[in-house]
C-alpha cells in the first residue's frame, strides 16, 4: 500500500512538472520584444517585469514540487504509524483555511489600498458626487458583510474540521433565526433601493432649460460632435440625408443648421448643464464619460439623451490629480467592431470666458464649398442605390 | 431479484454503438455530456489564455502565436478582429456549452433518476436526442473557429446591428451564421433535456419520495429545467428574427443604418428589441447556470459537514424565489440603453430583491458548517470555495443592480469581475465539486484526493488573483472587450496589473491539467469505488457500483425520510440513508419525522 502511493505520486508529479516546465520554457523562448529593448526605457521595463514574473513562475513550480514531496513523506509516515490519512488531510485543509483567511484578508486590504487608489478621481459632475457617495455607502455595507461572512466561512471550516472523535451537532433549522436573516438584508436592501431610486430619477429627469445641447453621433470608430452655434439651436437632421460628407444627415435647409459647428474636441463651460443628444450611424456604441459618471448607449434609429453638470474644469482637475497631462474623455464602451478599443474624443471643461473665446475660433461647418460636396456625395449615394436596384432586377 | 437481472440481460443485447454512442441510458448520457463539456471547457480555456497573452503583453510579439493562428496573428501579434472572436467564442462556450450543458446536462442526467429512485428518464430517446443535438451544436461552434472569415465576434451577447451586418466586422459574416445555427440547435437540445427533467421529477419518484423529501440537488435541477423551458424559446425567437434580418431583408432589429458608404434600406426596427429578447433568456440563464451548482454544493456540504442542511425549507423557498424573480430582472442589463427611466426603477427594485434569497442561502450554508464534523474531500473544498465566490460576486451584484451606480459601471471591467466570480468561477467550482463527489457513481472509480487538494488550492488562489483586481480597473473606467489598453493614457497604469492577471490566469489554467490528468487517469487506474464512499444518505449510493440498465437490480428502494439525517442523536452511525425505515431507527426518531411522513401517507 505504501509503495503504491509513493509510486503513483512519483509518476504524477513527474508528469505535471514536465508539462509545466515544457510550457514555461516554450513560452520563454518564444517571447521576444518587438522593439530593441535597449533604446526604449519603457519596453526595457516591460522586459524586466516579464523576467521577474517568469522567475516567480519557476518559483511557484518549485514550491509545488516541494509541497508535493513533503506531503508524500507525511503520508508515508502516517501510514507507517497506522493513522488514517483522511484525518490528517482534514487537519491540513482546515489549517489551510485559516492561513487562507489571513492571506485573503491581507490580499483584499492590499487590493483596496493599492489598486483601490488607482481608480477614477473625484467626480467632475454634480450627480456624480451623489452616486459616488452612494457607492461608498454600498461599499461599506457590502464590505462589512463580505468580511464577516468570509471570516465565519473559513473559521468554521477550520474550527469544525473533521475528527474521528467528534460528532456533528444535529441542527436542522431555526425559523426565528432564518426570519431575521431574511428580514435584515431585505431592510438594508430596501434602503439602498430607495436612495438609488432617488438618485436615478434625478439623473434621468429632463435637462434644465438653460442646458447647452450637443449632438453626438457614434460611427465606426469615431465620434461626430455638433454644436448649435450662436443661435443656440441645433438644426434638424434626417436619415435620408446621410452621406459620406454630411455624416449625420443634417438638414441644411433648416435655418438653425446653418451656423452649427463640427468639432474635434468637446469644450464644456463649467457649472452649466450640458445635454447630449446621442445617436449612432452604423452599430450600437456607448458614450462613456467616466470622469463625469455618465454613460448612455448610442443606438441607430433611436435617439437617446443624457445630461449632467460639469463642476470641475480640466485645469482644476489637473491640479487635483497632480497630473499635468490629465484630460477628460468620451470613449466607447459598447463593443462596436475591431477598433472598438480606440474610439475616443477629448473633453475640455473650461470657464465661461474661455468657452466664449473657443467658440469664436470655430467656423460653421456649412459653407458654399461644403454645400457642393454634400450634393455630390448625395448624388453618388443615390446612384449606388440605383445600380443596386438595377442589379437586383437583372437577377 | 436475480430474475430481474436476467430479464434485463436478455432484452438488451448491446452493441458498442448502442452502449457508448447512441446510448439511451441516463448514466451514459451523463458521461457523454460531461466529457463533451470538459473538451469544450479546454477549448474555452485555451482561447482565454490566448487573449490574456494579448492583454498582458500588448506590445510584445510571440512567434508561436503566428504558428498557431496563422493570418490571425501576423508577426506574432493577435489581430484585433480575431481577439474579439476569441472573446466571443470563449464566452459562448463557457456560458452555454460548459456551464449550461456540461453542468446541468451531466448532473441532471446522472442524479435525477438515481436520487429520486427512477429506472431512467421519462423519455430515454428524447434524452439521447438532447445529447446529440448538443454534440452537433458543439461541433458547429468549434468548427466556426476554423473558417476563413473568422468566427462570430460581437461578444457572447451578439447585439445587432453589429451581428446583423456582415460589413460591420469580419466575424459578422459566415462566423455569425454558424453561431446562430449552432445556438438554435443548442436551444433545441436544452428544451428536450429540460422537458425530460421536469417530467421525470414530477412523475417518476419512488414510493415515499414526496417533493419535500427530495434532495436539494433535485429541487435545483427541477427549477433550472423550468427556467430553461420557459426562457430558451425566447432566445430562439430572438435568434430566428436575427437570421431573418441577416438573410431575408427584414427589419426587426435594424433601422437607419449607414455603413461602408451605403445607406441600408432597413427602417422601423429596434436594436433594443433584441436586447430585451436576449436578456429575457440571458438573466434566467445565469441562474440556470448557478442553481445546479448551488444544489450540488448543498448536497456536498451537508454530506461532508455530517450535518443536515440548515433550513431545508428555506433553501427550497429561496430557490423558488430566485427562479421566479429571475424572470423579472432582465432589464438590469439594459439600464442605459435609453429605456424609460421608470422601467429602470422597476428593474432596480426587482434586482435588489433577488439578493435576499441569495443572502438566505449563504447564511444557511454557514449555519450548516457551524458545529459540523467537516470532511475535507476535494468536493467539499470546492463547495466551500463556491460559497466564498458566491458571496463575493453576489455582493458586487448589489452595486450593479443599483441603476444610478450602474451608469458608471456598465460595460466596464467591474461587470467582468462580477460575473466571472459569481457565475464563471462559482458555477465552475460547483461543477468540479460535483465531479469529485459523484465520480465514483459515474465511473465506479475513485479520483486521487491529493491531486484534488492541489487542484483546489491552486485554482482558488488563482481565481481571486485573476478576477479581484478587475473590480478596480472597472472603477477606473476601463471598458470591457478592449483589445488593448495602450490607446488611452489613463489605462496604461493598468498594464502591470493586466500582466499579473494574465500570469495568474496561465498558472490557474496549468492547475487545471492536474484535474484533467486525475480525471482521465482515474477512469482506468483509479481505485475501485466502494458502494457508498462518502457515507451519504441519498438513493444513488444504494444502486450497484457497476452501471446497469434500470439502476437497481431488484425493486427500487422506498424512501422513508428526508435526505439529511446526518449525525442524528440516538443513532450509532452518523448517517441514516433515505431508504432506512423509521421502524429500524426507533432510538433516533423525532416527532417531526412521523408528522410529515404519516401525514402524507394518510392523504393517499
Ligand atoms: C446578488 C444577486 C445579483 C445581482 C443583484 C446581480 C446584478 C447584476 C447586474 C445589475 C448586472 C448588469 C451589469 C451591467 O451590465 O452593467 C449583472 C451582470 C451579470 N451578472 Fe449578475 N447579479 C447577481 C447575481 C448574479 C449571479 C448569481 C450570476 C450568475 C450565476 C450573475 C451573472 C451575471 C452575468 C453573466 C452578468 C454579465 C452579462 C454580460 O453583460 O455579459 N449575476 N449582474
Ligand atoms: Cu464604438
Ligand atoms: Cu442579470
Amino acid at each position: 500500500m505504501n509503495i503504491s502511493i509513493a509510486q503513483q505520486l512519483k509518476s504524477s508529479t513527474k508528469a505535471i512538472l514536465l508539462f509545466v516546465l515544457l510550457t514555461i520554457s516554450s513560452t520563454i523562448s518564444f517571447a521576444q520584444a518587438t522593439m530593441p529593448a535597449a533604446t526604449d526605457v519603457a519596453s526595457q521595463e516591460l522586459g524586466i517585469t516579464f523576467w521577474f514574473y517568469v522567475l516567480l513562475l519557476i518559483a511557484a513550480v518549485f514550491a509545488f514540487a516541494v509541497i508535493n514531496k513533503t506531503l508524500k513523506v507525511l503520508e508515508l509516515t502516517q501510514e507507517l504509524n497506522g493513522k488514517k490519512i483522511k484525518n490528517t488531510y482534514n487537519k491540513v485543509n482546515g489549517v489551510f483555511f485559516i492561513f487562507f483567511l489571513v492571506l485573503f484578508l491581507g490580499y483584499v486590504y492590499y487590493e483596496f489600498t493599492t489598486h483601490g487608489r488607482m481608480v477614477l478621481p473625484e467626480s467632475a459632475s454634480e450627480h456624480g458626487a451623489i452616486t459616488d457617495n452612494l457607492f461608498n455607502i454600498t461599499a461599506i455595507i457590502t464590505g462589512i458583510v463580505f468580511i464577516i461572512t468570509h471570516i465565519l466561512l473559513f473559521y468554521f471550516s477550520f474550527k469544525y474540521k473533521g475528527k474521528e472523535t467528534r460528532k456533528a451537532f444535529f441542527y436542522s433549522h431555526n425559523d426565528k433565526l432564518e426570519l431575521y436573516w431574511t428580514i435584515i438584508p431585505a431592510i438594508v436592501l430596501a434602503v439602498m433601493v430607495l436612495s438609488g431610486w432617488k438618485a436615478w430619477t434625478n439623473i434621468t429627469a429632463p435637462a434644465p432649460k438653460e442646458a447647452l445641447t450637443l449632438d453626438v453621433t457614434g460611427k465606426q470608430f469615431a465620434w461626430i460632435v455638433r454644436y448649435p452655434g450662436n443661435d443656440n439651436a441645433l438644426g434638424s437632421k434626417a436619415f435620408k440625408l446621410v452621406n459620406d460628407v454630411n455624416e449625420t444627415g443634417v438638414d441644411f435647409n433648416d435655418k438653425n443648421a446653418k451656423d452649427d459647428l463640427l468639432v474635434n474636441e468637446i469644450y464644456l463651460p463649467v457649472n452649466r448643464p450640458v445635454k447630449f443628444n446621442f445617436n449612432a450611424r452604423d452599430v450600437i456604441h456607448s458614450a462613456y464619460m467616466p470622469h463625469f459618471r455618465a454613460q448612455m448607449n448610442c443606438v441607430p434609429g433611436m435617439p437617446t439623451t443624457f445630461w449632467f453638470k460639469p463642476t470641475i474644469t480640466t485645469e482644476q482637475m489637473r491640479l487635483k490629480t497632480n497630473d499635468p497631462k490629465f484630460d477628460y474623455l468620451l470613449l466607447c464602451a459598447k463593443v462596436c467592431g475591431s477598433a472598438h478599443y480606440n474610439m475616443q474624443i477629448k473633453i475640455v471643461v473650461v470657464n465661461d470666458t474661455e468657452y466664449a473665446t473657443w467658440l469664436t475660433t470655430k467656423k460653421p461647418f456649412y459653407t458654399e464649398e461644403m454645400a457642393k460636396q454634400i450634393q455630390e456625395a448625395a448624388a453618388s449615394v443615390a446612384k449606388a442605390k440605383e445600380e443596386k436596384l438595377a442589379l437586383n432586377t437583372h437577377e | 431479484m436475480s430474475d430481474h437481472t436476467t430479464h434485463h440481460e436478455e432484452h438488451h443485447k448491446e452493441t458498442f454503438i448502442s452502449k457508448y454512442v447512441f446510448s439511451m441510458d441516463h448514466k451514459m448520457i451523463a458521461k457523454q455530456y460531461l466529457i463533451t463539456g470538459i473538451i469544450m471547457a479546454v477549448i474555452g480555456m485555451v482561447l482565454s489564455i490566448l487573449f490574456r497573452i494579448q492583454l498582458g503583453w500588448p506590445d510584445e510579439s510571440f512567434p508561436f502565436l503566428e504558428k498557431l493562428l496563422g493570418k490571425w496573428a501576423q508577426g506574432g501579434r493577435i489581430d484585433p478582429a480575431f481577439y474579439m472572436s476569441m472573446v466571443t467564442i470563449h464566452g459562448t462556450i463557457m456560458v452555454f456549452f460548459v456551464l449550461t450543458a456540461g453542468l446541468s446536462g451531466t448532473f441532471s442526467n446522472l442524479l435525477i433518476p438515481l436520487q429520486i429512485g427512477a429506472r431512467d428518464m421519462a423519455s430515454p430517446f428524447i434524452n439521447m436526442l438532447s445529447y446529440w443535438f448538443f454534440f452537433l451544436s458543439s461541433v458547429i461552434m468549434t468548427w466556426s473557429l476554423l473558417i476563413e472569415s473568422g468566427p462570430a465576434s460581437g461578444g457572447w451577447t451578439i447585439y445587432p446591428p453589429l451581428s446583423a451586418i456582415p460589413k460591420a466586422m469580419p466575424g459578422s459574416g459566415l462566423g455569425m451564421t454558424l453561431w446562430l445555427i449552432s445556438m438554435a440547435i443548442f436551444v433545441a437540445s436544452a428544451l428536450m433535456g429540460g422537458i425530460n427533467y421536469i417530467s421525470t421529477v414530477l412523475n417518476m419518484r419512488t414510493k415515499g419520495m414526496s417533493m419535500t423529501k427530495m434532495p436539494l440537488t433535485i429541487w435545483a435541477f427541477l427549477l433550472t429545467a423550468i427556467l430553461g423551458v420557459l426562457s430558451f424559446p425566447v432566445l430562439f425567437a430572438g435568434v430566428i428574427l436575427l437570421i431573418f434580418d441577416r438573410g431575408f431583408g427584414t427589419s426587426f432589429y435594424l433601422s437607419d443604418i449607414f455603413i461602408g458608404g451605403e445607406a441600408l434600406p432597413n427602417h422601423g426596427g429596434s436594436p433594443v428589441l433584441f436586447q430585451h429578447l436576449f436578456w429575457f433568456l440571458g438573466h434566467p440563464e445565469v441562474y440556470i447556470i448557478i442553481m445546479p451548482a448551488l444544489g450540488i454544493s448543498s448536497e456536498i456540504i451537508a454530506t461532508n459537514a455530517r450535518k443536515p442542511i440548515f433550513g431545508y425549507r428555506a433553501m427550497i423557498i429561496s430557490l423558488i424565489g430566485i427562479a421566479f424573480l429571475s424572470f423579472i430582472v432582465w432589464g438590469h442589463h439594459m439600464f442605459i440603453t435609453g429605456m424609460n427611466p421608470f422601467l429602470g426603477s422597476v428593474f432596480m427594485f426587482t434586482t435588489l430583491i433577488i439578493a435576499v434569497p441569495s443572502a438566505v442561502k449563504t447564511f444557511n450554508y454557514l449555519a450548516t458548517l457551524w458545529r459540523g464534523n467537516i470532511q475535507f474531500t476535494p468536493a467539499m473544498l470546492f463547495a466551500i470555495g463556491l460559497v466564498s465566490l458566491f458571496i463575493t460576486g453576489g455582493l458586487t451584484g448589489i452595486f450593479l443592480g443599483n441603476a444610478s451606480l450602474d451608469i458608471n459601471l456598465h460595460d466596464t471591467y467591474f461587470v467582468v469581475a462580477h460575473f466571472h466570480i459569481v457565475m464563471g468561477s462559482a458555477a465552475m467550482f460547483g461543477m468540479f465539486a460535483g465531479v469529485y463527489h459523484w465520480y465514483p457513481r459515474l465511473f465506479g472509480k475513485m479520483m486521487d484526493e491529493r491531486l484534488g487538494y492541489f487542484h483546489f488550492w491552486l485554482t482558488f488562489i488563482a481565481v481571486y488573483c485573476v478576477f479581484f483586481p478587475m473590480h478596480f480597473m472597472g472603477l477606473d473606467g476601463v471598458p470591457r472587450r478592449y483589445y488593448s489598453f495602450t490607446s488611452f493614457d489613463f489605462m496604461k497604469e493598468w498594464l502591470a496589473v493586466n500582466r499579473f492577471i494574465s500570469i495568474a490566469a496561465i498558472l490557474g489554467s496549468l492547475a487545471q491539467f492536474i484535474f484533467l490528468y486525475n480525471f482521465f487517469r482515474s477512469i482506468f487506474k483509479g481505485k475501485k469505488a466502494p458502494q457508498n464512499p462518502w457515507n451519504s444518505n441519498t438513493l444513488e449510493w444504494t444502486a450497484p457500483v457497476e452501471h446497469m440498465h434500470g439502476n437497481w437490480p431488484g425493486e427500487i428502494p422506498w424512501v422513508y425520510r428526508w435526505p439529511y439525517d446526518y449525525s442524528k442523536p440516538g443513532h450509532d452511525e452518523d448517517f441514516i440513508p433515505q431508504n432506512v425505515p423509521l421502524s429500524e431507527t426507533m432510538s433516533s426518531n423525532l416527532p417531526g419525522d412521523y408528522g410529515t411522513h404519516h401525514g402524507s401517507k394518510a392523504n393517499h
